[in-house]
C-alpha cells in the first residue's frame, strides 16, 4: 500500500516543480512585457493599447533577421532597435498632440495604432503564423536533483530577471533616470535647467516599447510567431497590470509572475480552464483591491 | 523596489473630457427637434422600400451599428465611461438570439425580453467589477471580461466554439403579415428598434438622471461631493447602455444568420468606438454617420483588399487626433 502513495506524491511533487518553472518562464515574458508598460504609464499616464503589437513587431523583426543572419543574438538586437523605433515614433507622431487631453483618448488613439500594426504585419509578412527556431546554443536541457529543464526556458528566466533589474538600475540609479523622473515631476523646471524634456518622453516611449520587443523575440522560439500575438498578449498584460498595480514595478513583478504560474498549474491540473485563470485571477484581485496588488491610490485615481 | 509611479501628466483644473459644448437640440427650433427622431424614422422606413436587395442589406447592417453606437454613446459621451468590453453585449446578443431561434423556435418577442434580460444580468456582472475601478483601468477591466467571454464563447460546445451558430430562418413574429425572412420587414424592423432606442435615449438624458451622468462625465468627484451615489448612477448608465447594445447584437446575429465568436472579439469593441468618435462622442446622433461611414468604408474597400481594417485603423487615429469632436460635433460647435 505504500507504493501507489509515493507515485501519488511523486507526480504531485513532479507537476508543482513542472507548474513553477514553465510559469517562471512565461511570468518572466509578462513581467518584460509589462514593465514596459507600466514604464510609460508610469512616467507619461499614457496607456499603450498597441504595446502587445511593439510584442509582435520585435518577434517579427527578429524573426527576419535570424532568417537572413541565423544568429539570435543578432536577432534580439534587431528586436530592440525595430521596438525602440516603431515607439519613438509612435510617441511624436500620435501621443504628442494628444498630451493635453484625457488620457482616454491617448488610450483610443493606440487602439487605432494597434490595429494598423497587426494589418502591416499581415501585409508585410503574411497572415499564417511562423515557427521560430530554439537558437541551437539553448536547445538542450539540464538535469538538477532528478529533474530535467529546458535550457531555453532557463535562459528566458535569467535573462528576464537582468533586464528588469538593469531596468529599475538605471531609473533610480543613474544619472539620465533621475532626469527623466525630474522632468516629469516638474516639467518646466528641467526645461529651464536646459535639458530637452521632449526627448525623454519620446526616449521613455521608445524604452518601454523596446522592453515589449525583447519579450516578443524572446518567446517567439516557445511559441512561434502570429500576426495577433500581440492583440493576445496585451489582454494578460492589462490583467497583470490590474493585479500589480498601474504604474507599480513590484506590482508587475508580483503579478506577472504569479499570473505566469497560475497559468502553467491551470495547463497541468485543469488545462479546460487554464485560459480563464488569470481572469479569474483579476476579477478576486479587484472585488478585494480595486487598486491593485501594489497600487498607489493616488495614481489609481487618474 | 517601490513604485516609479509619479503624477500623471494632467491639468487638474482642466475639465475631463473634450465635450461638445452645444447640444444639437439648441441649434433647431423645439417644434422641429420633437418631430425630428419620427421624421428621421419614416424617412429611413422609407428608403426600405425603395432600394434594391443589396443596397438593403448595407443599409440594414448601418441601422443595427447604429443602435449600438447610440448605446454606447450614453455610457462614452455622456457618463465618460470608456468601455473597450462593448463587444460582450453585442456577441452575447447576437448568440441569445440565434440560440433561441435554432434551439428554441421560440417567437421574436420571446427572444427580445430574453436578450434584454441577458443584457441587465451581464450588466450588474461586468459592472459590480469593472466599475470598482476608473478611467484607463475601467478600459482594461471591461476589455479583458469580454475577452474572457471570448474565450468561454470559443471553447465551449453549445455556443458552437470557433466556428459559431448559424441559423437558416429568422424567429416568427405574432403579427402573421410581418415575416422577418423579407430583409424589407427585417429592415423595418431594426429602424424601430433604432427610433425607440434613440427616443428611450433622449427621454433617460433630458431627465434627472440625465444630468447626473453628464455630471459624472465632467467632474465624478463634484458629483459624489453633492451628494450623488455615482457608482449606481455608473451603474445604471452601464446597464441601459448595455441592454441596448445586447439588441443590436441580437438583430446582428438574425441579419447574419450567425453568431461568432468575432462579435465579442476586442476589435468589435474598438469598431463600436470608432463609430461613435467619429460621429462625435455626446451626441446621440452621431453613431448613425459613423456607422454609415465604417459600413461605406468596409463595403467599398473590402472588394479591393483583405487589409481594409488597415484604413479603418489610420481614420481612427485620424478622428482621434484632429477630430475629436466627431462629424456632428464639429458642426454643431458654436466657436
Amino acid at each position: 500500500m505504500v507504493l501507489p502513495h509515493n507515485t501519488l506524491l511523486q507526480i504531485s511533487v513532479d507537476g508543482i516543480v513542472q507548474g513553477l518553472y514553465s510559469g517562471i518562464s512565461f511570468g518572466m515574458i509578462l513581467v518584460l512585457t509589462a514593465a514596459g508598460l507600466t514604464l510609460i504609464f508610469g512616467l507619461m499616464g499614457v496607456v499603450n493599447f498597441a504595446h502587445g503589437e511593439l510584442y509582435a513587431a520585435g518577434a517579427y523583426a527578429g524573426f527576419v533577421l535570424f532568417g537572413v543572419t541565423g544568429n539570435f543574438a543578432v536577432a534580439v538586437v534587431a528586436a530592440v532597435i525595430a521596438g525602440f523605433a516603431i515607439g519613438a515614433i509612435m510617441e511624436v507622431s500620435i501621443i504628442r498632440p494628444l498630451y493635453d487631453r484625457e488620457p482616454l483618448y491617448q488610450l483610443a488613439v493606440t487602439f487605432g495604432a494597434a490595429i494598423i500594426l497587426i494589418e502591416l504585419i499581415e501585409v508585410i509578412i503574411g497572415p499564417q503564423s511562423q515557427p521560430f527556431p530554439i537558437p541551437d546554443l539553448l536547445s538542450g536541457s539540464i538535469a538538477v536533483a532528478g529533474y530535467t529543464f529546458g535550457t531555453y526556458r532557463i535562459f528566458l528566466i535569467v535573462a528576464g530577471g537582468i533586464l528588469v533589474t538593469a531596468l529599475w538600475l538605471f531609473l533610480t540609479k543613474s544619472k539620465y533616470g533621475l532626469i527623466i523622473r525630474a522632468a516629469i515631476f516638474d516639467t518646466e523646471m528641467v526645461e529651464s535647467m536646459g535639458y530637452d524634456v521632449n526627448r525623454a518622453y519620446t526616449f521613455i516611449f521608445g524604452l518601454g516599447a523596446a522592453y515589449a520587443a525583447i519579450a516578443g523575440v524572446l518567446v517567439a522560439p516557445l511559441f512561434g510567431l502570429f500576426p495577433e500575438m500581440g492583440a493576445e498578449i496585451i489582454i494578460l498584460i492589462f490583467v497583470v497590470v490590474v493585479v500589480g498595480g498601474l504604474g507599480s514595478f513590484k506590482g508587475v513583478i508580483v503579478a506577472g509572475l504569479l499570473i505566469g504560474i497560475a497559468q502553467s498549474f491551470g495547463q497541468i491540473y485543469v488545462p479546460w480552464a487554464a485560459e480563464a485563470i488569470p481572469f479569474v485571477l483579476m476579477v478576486a484581485v479587484i472585488l478585494y483591491r480595486p487598486q491593485g496588488l501594489f497600487g498607489v491610490e493616488g495614481v489609481f485615481t487618474e | 523596489m517601490t513604485s516609479i509611479g509619479l503624477k500623471p501628466r494632467l491639468k487638474a483644473t482642466q475639465s475631463r473630457f473634450v465635450t461638445v459644448k452645444t447640444d444639437i437640440e439648441e441649434t433647431l427650433p423645439p417644434q422641429v427637434l420633437q418631430f425630428l427622431p419620427v421624421i428621421a424614422g419614416v424617412a429611413l422606413a422609407a428608403l426600405g422600400f425603395v432600394l434594391p436587395a443589396h443596397p438593403l442589406q448595407v443599409m440594414t447592417h448601418i441601422v443595427i451599428l447604429a443602435i449600438f453606437g447610440v448605446a454606447y454613446d450614453l455610457l462614452f459621451g455622456y457618463t465618460g465611461l470608456l468601455s473597450f468590453g462593448h463587444a460582450a453585449f453585442f456577441g452575447t446578443g447576437a448568440y441569445v438570439s440565434i440560440y433561441l431561434t435554432t434551439a428554441m423556435e421560440w417567437p421574436l418577442l420571446a427572444i427580445l425580453v430574453v436578450a434584454i434580460l441577458a443584457g441587465v444580468v451581464l450588466s450588474l456582472v461586468i459592472g459590480i467589477i469593472s466599475l470598482r475601478t476608473h478611467g484607463v483601468y475601467f478600459a482594461m477591466l471591461t476589455l479583458a471580461l469580454a475577452q474572457l467571454l471570448y474565450i468561454i464563447a470559443y471553447r465551449l460546445d453549445v455556443t458552437g466554439g470557433a466556428s459559431g451558430l448559424p441559423t437558416f430562418m429568422r424567429p416568427e413574429t405574432i403579427l402573421p403579415v410581418v415575416d422577418l425572412g423579407n430583409n424589407v420587414h427585417f429592415y423595418l424592423l431594426c429602424v424601430a428598434i433604432l427610433v425607440i432606442t434613440y427616443l428611450v435615449m433622449k427621454r433617460i438624458l433630458s431627465s434627472p438622471m440625465g444630468d447626473v451622468f453628464r455630471a459624472i462625465r465632467e467632474n465624478e468627484e463634484r458629483a459624489q461631493m453633492i451628494g450623488y451615489h455615482t457608482f449606481r448612477y455608473k451603474l445604471a448608465s452601464l446597464t441601459i447602455s448595455g441592454v441596448f447594445s445586447v439588441l443590436a447584437g441580437s438583430l446582428f446575429g438574425l441579419f447574419l444568420y450567425f453568431a461568432s465568436p468575432r462579435f465579442l472579439y476586442w476589435q468589435m469593441s474598438g469598431e463600436v468606438l470608432l463609430i461613435t468618435l467619429f460621429g462625435g462622442a455626446g451626441t446621440l446622433i452621431g453613431p448613425f454617420f459613423g456607422a454609415t461611414f465604417i459600413v461605406l468604408l468596409e463595403e467599398f474597400l473590402s472588394p479591393v483588399t483583405d487589409h481594409w481594417l488597415l484604413f479603418v485603423g489610420i481614420a481612427f487615429v485620424f478622428v482621434v487626433i484632429l477630430f475629436p469632436k466627431g462629424i456632428v460635433g464639429t458642426l454643431t460647435q458654436e466657436d
